[in-house]
């Protein structure tokens, strides 16, 4: 059994801590949980320091009291709409032609391909080989051994703003404790639900959160697409507030107790009726009235989602669908609504390698979590594997 | 309002039509502009902006009843509409509903005019009873739609536009029909752009159209020579677009404009008011304007627009909101003897009102831009979705 790794995702709607296992049939148990709110996050990035700092501490203790482990050194997932992807390409002259190309050639067309300008405030999260191109013979998965004279490399390049990602970070600092990597929420996501059936036929992943929505596109096994909007949850939560003229807090627990984004039809005797309280007046209003606000919002973010995706012409590739995770999904209705926007089946995802969870944090809220420490189960594993395989399986996961 | 600002835009084969019968009227005035699928139709089309869609779809040659095709078209080639959009105040649309471009295409455009900030007018002919199924169902499917959008929707029945003059020669009937839809649109523009002796502007007219849940009718009377007005008043009285004065009976808010020359007498204004007065109902909400036009010398015209039912809580509702967006730091502008409009949408939205209730969840936070659009504003309210208390 390996040591225990720690997930943090600092969500929008909440901070959640995850202590995971991996086991000896490969399968990870969580061995301890911590989550605490509110987390002074908005759309991903911190706004409130001292607020994020409180929370996570919280969140931290608790993780630490259910795992009876120390925490010294965690794995964050980040998200945000500063966060996005580009291709790049770079090329390198094999060394020895006839002797085929080796790993050295391999190292030095990665290292070029990594090389991407960006702007000064931006910083680069993953790189992700996509194909090698041998002297005009595309998409080759793995070159090793293969003759010819010019090596390409065809990357995709997630980054982000170097200010929110140090931010995030900084609040995990100031506890003591490392950050031993950061990893982009979709990725995660895609990580913890996806399997190699559906990455291989094409497949996207995306998962609305409380303040973002992120996706990442799979075909044939290799990335196609990867982003995230600063949309989600918070933003349906804000629309029922001013459609009803109710407390954020309010419009909060009405959308959890009866949000649905199929509008329903129109019956002026099926009401919601919020009582009166101190400071609040108390209000009605109609369940069509309810999920016509809340359609106009997910269906709107699910189309955006769709638009990238159309714009990088993956979407053409998708034999296995969508699947929707992430605290949105639990709105009602929302798969149909998913079905009707990309016109492939929509599901919800289920996660893959992990046994024995306790009811209460089984739910798509913690998929990213639970993603994270897959992600870093592999990464740990192939340190100490430091040969070819080792480095194969490094490029894939994109270190 | 600056008559600059108006943008009369005809689309689809009938829109253009109507919009010839304007421009024939009149040389100066507003920017006309004629949106079409159809090359030749185009080309016959007589005002100078014309504006060529879906090439690229359709080989120049219309869409042939096909509404997608027609929506498609203008997605491709908003940005040869947008900059007339740009720069008008009010968008006048007039469509002939049933069509391929004019159905299709029109919602496209009135989505880009929102978003644009142009009040919106639309006036929208319906299909004849024997023009088929197919047709009157695609204008019925597209009525509401179009009033979700427009500030203001005055549908025209073909089939009570040609009753009156059904009798005549095709040509001649159409010629007719559409001279009748051009004049009363060209009495509305005028009526909001050149200010009265009794003044009505675009505010009483939203007002009229907007209780009445954004839809209404309109029917006119034309006279001339000695007897001009009793004229006026008969032909108003016995059109079909009033089923021979029987809906006016019922009508619960009318607005009249009478158009006349300089030789406009205030006895004649009397004579038509207390005509129309007395077969309205007591309460009836009525207001009527007067616009001195001298091609009208010896003739009159009377234009109303009217409907049976009508909401005064809409309206105050509306104009409660309206006050809420203008903080009154800014003195409101007095009044003048020209016609008064409300400013443009976009430059109310900018103002205290979006930052200090709409996105008080995001405050302090980067907006989110996609697309051009401030996503933080509920969408329902971006896409001009009416909530149902």
């Amino acid at each position: 059994m390996s040591a225990a790794i720690v997930a943090v995702e600092m969500g929008t709607s909440k901070i959640i801590v995850l202590v995971g296992e991996v086991r000896d049939d490969g399968r990870i148990a969580i061995i301890g949980v911590g989550e605490s709110s509110p987390s002074g996050i908005r759309k991903g990035e911190v706004v409130s320091i001292g607020k994020t700092g409180a929370c996570l501490r919280n969140a931290l203790a608790a993780a630490e009291a259910s795992s009876h482990i120390s925490l010294k050194s965690v794995y964050l997932s980040i998200a945000g709409g500063h966060i996005n992807s580009t291709i790049n390409e770079g090329s390198t002259i094999i060394v020895d032609p006839e002797m085929g190309v080796n790993i050295a050639d391999i190292d030095e067309v990665i290292k070029v391909a990594k090389t991407v300008s960006l702007d000064q405030n931006q910083k680069v999260i993953h790189s992700l080989s996509r194909y090698f191109t041998i002297d005009g013979q595309h998409q080759v998965i793995n070159p090793e051994g293969m003759e010819g004279n010019k090596l390409s490399l065809e990357m995709m390049i997630l980054y982000g703003h170097n200010g929110c990602i140090k931010n995030t970070m900084n609040v995990i600092y100031d506890k003591d404790i490392d950050v031993a990597d950061v990893v982009f929420g979709g990725l995660c996501s895609a990580q913890a639900v996806l399997s190699k059936e559906q990455k291989d036929a094409g497949v996207v992943v995306i998962d609305i959160g409380g303040g973002t929505t992120d996706y990442a596109a799979y075909n044939d096994s290799i990335i196609a697409a990867a982003g995230s909007l600063a949309l989600g949850g918070d933003h349906v939560t804000n629309d029922i507030a001013f459609a009803f003229n109710i407390p954020i807090a309010r419009a909060e627990e009405i959308k959890k107790e009866y949000g649905s984004t199929i509008i329903s039809s129109y019956d002026p005797e099926n009401k919601i009726s919020l009582p009166p309280q101190v400071g609040f007046t108390g209000k009605s209003f109609s369940h069509h009235a309810l999920s016509t606000v809340i359609n106009a919002r997910v269906d709107e973010i699910l189309k955006i989602v769709k638009k990238r995706l159309d714009e990088t012409g993956v979407m053409d590739h998708i034999g296995a669908g969508v699947v929707l995770t992430g605290g949105c999904a639990k709105l009602n209705g929302i798969d149909i609504l998913a079905n009707d926007i990309f016109g492939v089946p929509c599901t919800f995802g289920k996660l893959n390698n992990v046994g024995g969870l306790p009811s209460a944090i089984d739910g798509p809220e913690y998929v990213t979590c639970y993603g994270l420490i897959e992600y870093a189960a592999k990464a740990e594993s192939t340190i100490s594997h430091p040969g070819l395989w080792g480095k194969i399986i490094r490029r894939i996961l994109g270190q | 309002m600056n008559q600059h600002k108006v943008c009369i835009m005809g689309i689809g084969g009938g829109g253009g039509k109507i919009i010839d019968r304007i421009s024939a009227l009149s040389a100066d005035g507003p920017v006309l502009v004629v949106v079409n699928t159809d090359i030749r139709a185009l080309e016959d089309a007589s005002p100078s902006r014309k504006i060529k869609i879906g090439q690229i779809r359709t080989g120049g040659s219309g869409t042939g009843g096909n509404v997608e095709l027609g929506r498609l078209s203008a997605e491709d080639d908003i940005d040869k509409i947008k900059p007339y959009l740009k720069n008008a105040e009010l968008l006048i649309l007039v469509v002939a509903l049933g069509g391929g471009t004019g159905t299709g295409a029109t919602q496209v455009i009135l989505e880009q005019a929102k978003r644009d900030g142009c009040h919106i007018l639309c006036f929208v002919t319906t299909p004849f009873t024997f023009e088929g199924e197919t047709r009157i169902d695609c204008a019925k499917k597209a009525l509401p739609d179009l009033c979700k959008v427009s500030d203001a929707v005055i549908s025209i029945p073909n089939d009570l536009l040609f009753e009156s003059i059904g009798r005549n020669k095709m040509s001649q009937a159409f010629i007719k029909a559409d001279e009748t839809v051009g004049t009363a649109i060209r009495s509305i523009w005028k009526l909001i752009t050149h200010p009265g002796y009794i003044n009505l502007d675009f505010a009483d007219l939203l007002y009229t159209v907007r209780g009445a849940g954004g839809a209404c009718s309109l029917a006119y009377g034309a006279g001339k020579g000695h007897n001009k007005a009793q004229n006026a008043i008969n032909e108003l009285l016995e059109s079909c677009l009033t089923k021979q004065s029987t809906l006016l009976a019922v009508a619960k808010v009318a607005m009249i404009s009478i158009v006349g020359g300089e030789d406009l007498t205030i006895k004649e204004v009397g004579d038509i008011m207390g005509k129309l007065n007395s077969i309205f109902s007591k309460d009836t909400h009525v207001s009527m304007g007067t616009i001195i036009d001298d091609a009208w010398r010896n003739k009159i015209m009377i234009t109303i627009i009217f409907s049976d039912s009508w909401n005064s809580k809409i309206v105050v509702e509306e104009k409660s909101n309206v006050q809420k967006e203008e903080p009154s730091l800014i003195p409101l502008p007095q009044k003048t003897t020209g016609a008064k409009i409300p400013k443009k949408r976009k430059e109310a939205q900018s103002g205290l009102r979006l930052d200090a209730n709409i996105k008080k969840r995001f405050d302090g936070v980067n907006p989110t831009i996609l697309y051009g659009e401030d996503m933080d504003i509920p969408a329902f309210k971006r896409h001009g979705i009416k909530i149902p208390e």
